[in-house]
């Protein structure tokens, strides 16, 4: 795999905007986000672990949960950064989206916050520190 | 039995129509069935796609062209994944006696209307997306593209080579909105919209209407044009497809689309391997996506495919001949309606300026990330 291109500079803009659209199935991972806390449901009966949050588990039918908190730690699978606005949201200058593969297992998506430089397989932690309310923000170790 | 496309049709492609979607919808149709040489009283089904009520209803077209009856009416919500979707169902149709002859079409105001660029797509994944402003489209085929890229050793450069190659087919296209030829400088500096995407990476939004008319073989072949015979179609959303049509969180490979998933069924059903393909028109929303379709559909090996562009081998006197139109990129944003059209334009000989030297037999695929469709068209031979 080819890295050096992949390299992008620092995070970009802050968020503004909160999770709209969040509904019944996924009400309790955006309560967890609110506490500092990155939550999934692990199915009770096969162990997997899921995120999006779904109303019953892909690989055994199941709608027997618990919910686990993970470490808030993974590894940049892509990136993305918006150098542009595209549509209507409030806009503050450019700002790069992560897909992050989180160590226990799930995907997510994330913001890139602080002064780090990111490509592919970067090792990135989640920041609670400086977000809006809800809204999933990682920075790279360092 | 056996289906075939037996006319294609048009209203003009603009920045700003003026016209109402109906108005534009019910002009295409009503020039593809003319192509076709049929009357409306001849035409039993109508279907069509729109993302978010963007279009009008099949029940509409019927009506405003006076249809006698409608026994096949569709209206599908899914973006450029439909139309080869939708003309392999038609064919169904037919086949199973559902309906003799249906129209397939596309038609929207997508850029003085609602534009899907800038729409922020809902559905059961929206939330885990809008906090963070990754709501547009080109955002989420830009996040693939650099997965793709990165894997596959390939770059800007291979980037570029897509987006030349199909300018260069668009200069004597009069329906593409870009005509302009397009030099590696221009490229080179023209500003990041998502990287790895510049303007000339991005499909051009424009207002208009494009449709085929689908019928059984038998038919087409008393009717005036070559018939564009359908030989497979496959649609396909791999494992984890996702919980709306932006939403790829589930979805473990950005490296490979549905095309990778479809394609030993889709040859396999068309009795042709992809090496026997004599052109393709590939869904082009964005550049990565035709490097990602030739790869996936195996016409190149993996990594290959912007080598091979910028050898000129997808050009007219290339090997393989590819978005003969300008494709979406420079035709315009159609949703792939106009690829397919094209297609079918190709097979029966009338490529105009850049009608392919051999036109038996093409792919076409529609869609860009996790799910999609594709087809296999010949000439009737």
């Amino acid at each position: 795999m080819r890295k050096p291109d992949t390299i992008v500079e620092r995070a970009g803009a802050p968020v503004l905007s909160v999770p709209r659209g969040v509904d019944e199935d996924s009400a309790g991972f955006f309560a967890g986000l609110t506490r500092d806390e990155l939550l999934v449901l692990e199915s009770t009966s096969c162990g997997t672990l899921l995120l999006p949050w779904l109303p019953r588990c892909p690989i055994c039918g199941s709608s027997e949960f618990r919910i686990r908190r993970l470490a808030g730690t993974g590894t940049v699978y892509s990136w993305v950064r918006v150098c542009r606005p595209l549509n209507d949201e409030p806009w503050q200058g450019p700002f790069t989206v992560l897909t992050v593969d989180l160590d226990e297992g799930p995907r997510i998506f994330a913001r890139l916050v602080g002064s780090g430089r990111v490509g592919l397989g970067t090792r990135v932690i989640a920041d609670y520190s400086r977000g809006a309310e809800g809204v999933l923000q990682f920075e790279v170790v360092t | 039995m056996t289906a075939a496309i037996a006319g294609v049709g048009f209203s003009p492609f603009t920045r700003e129509s003026r016209r109402s979607v109906l108005s534009q919808a019910t002009e295409a149709c009503a020039a593809a069935i003319a192509d076709a040489g049929l009357r409306p009283a001849d035409v039993d089904g109508v279907s069509c796609f729109m993302l978010l009520n963007d279009s009008v209803p099949a029940v509409s077209v019927a009506t405003v062209l006076g249809m006698p009856q409608l026994r096949y009416g569709l209206d599908l919500q899914l973006g450029g994944q439909a139309p080869c979707y939708l003309v392999g169902l038609a064919a169904a149709a037919i086949e199973t006696g559902m309906a003799d002859t249906i129209l397939v079409y596309r038609a929207l105001n997508g850029r003085s209307g609602a534009r899907v660029g800038a729409m922020p797509f809902p559905g059961p994944g929206a939330a885990y997306r809008s906090g963070l402003g990754y709501t547009a489209y080109a955002m989420f085929v830009a996040m693939w593209a650099q997965r793709f890229l990165a894997e596959t050793g390939q770059g800007s450069d291979d980037l570029r080579a897509v987006a030349m190659a199909q300018r260069a087919y668009a200069i004597d296209n009069p329906r593409a909105i870009r005509r302009q030829p397009l030099s590696a400088e221009e490229y080179d500096n023209s500003p990041l919209v998502v990287d790895p995407f510049r303007a000339p990476d991005c499909t051009t939004e424009v207002d208009g209407a494009c449709a085929v008319v689908v019928t059984s073989l038998e038919r087409a072949r008393d009717l005036p044009r070559p018939p564009a015979v359908i030989r497979a179609t496959s649609y396909r959303g791999g494992h984890g497809s996702g919980l709306d049509i932006a939403d790829h969180l589930e979805w473990a490979d950005y490296t490979r689309n549905y095309t990778s998933w479809l394609r030993d069924d889709l040859f396999r059903a068309a009795g042709l391997a992809p090496s026997e393909v004599q052109f393709a028109e590939i869904y082009d929303c964005f550049t990565s996506t035709v490097l990602m379709g030739l790869e996936g559909l195996g016409l190149v090996g993996r990594g290959e495919a912007g080598a091979f562009i910028a050898q000129g081998q997808t050009g007219i006197d290339g090997d393989l001949p590819v978005n003969t139109n300008g494709g979406l990129l420079a035709e315009g944003y159609l949703h792939g309606m106009n690829t397919v059209a094209e297609a079918v334009l190709q097979i029966q000989g009338r490529g105009r300026n850049q009608q392919v030297a051999r036109h038996d037999s093409c792919v076409v695929t529609s869609g860009a990330l996790m799910d999609g469709s594709a087809m296999v068209l010949t000439s009737d031979c």
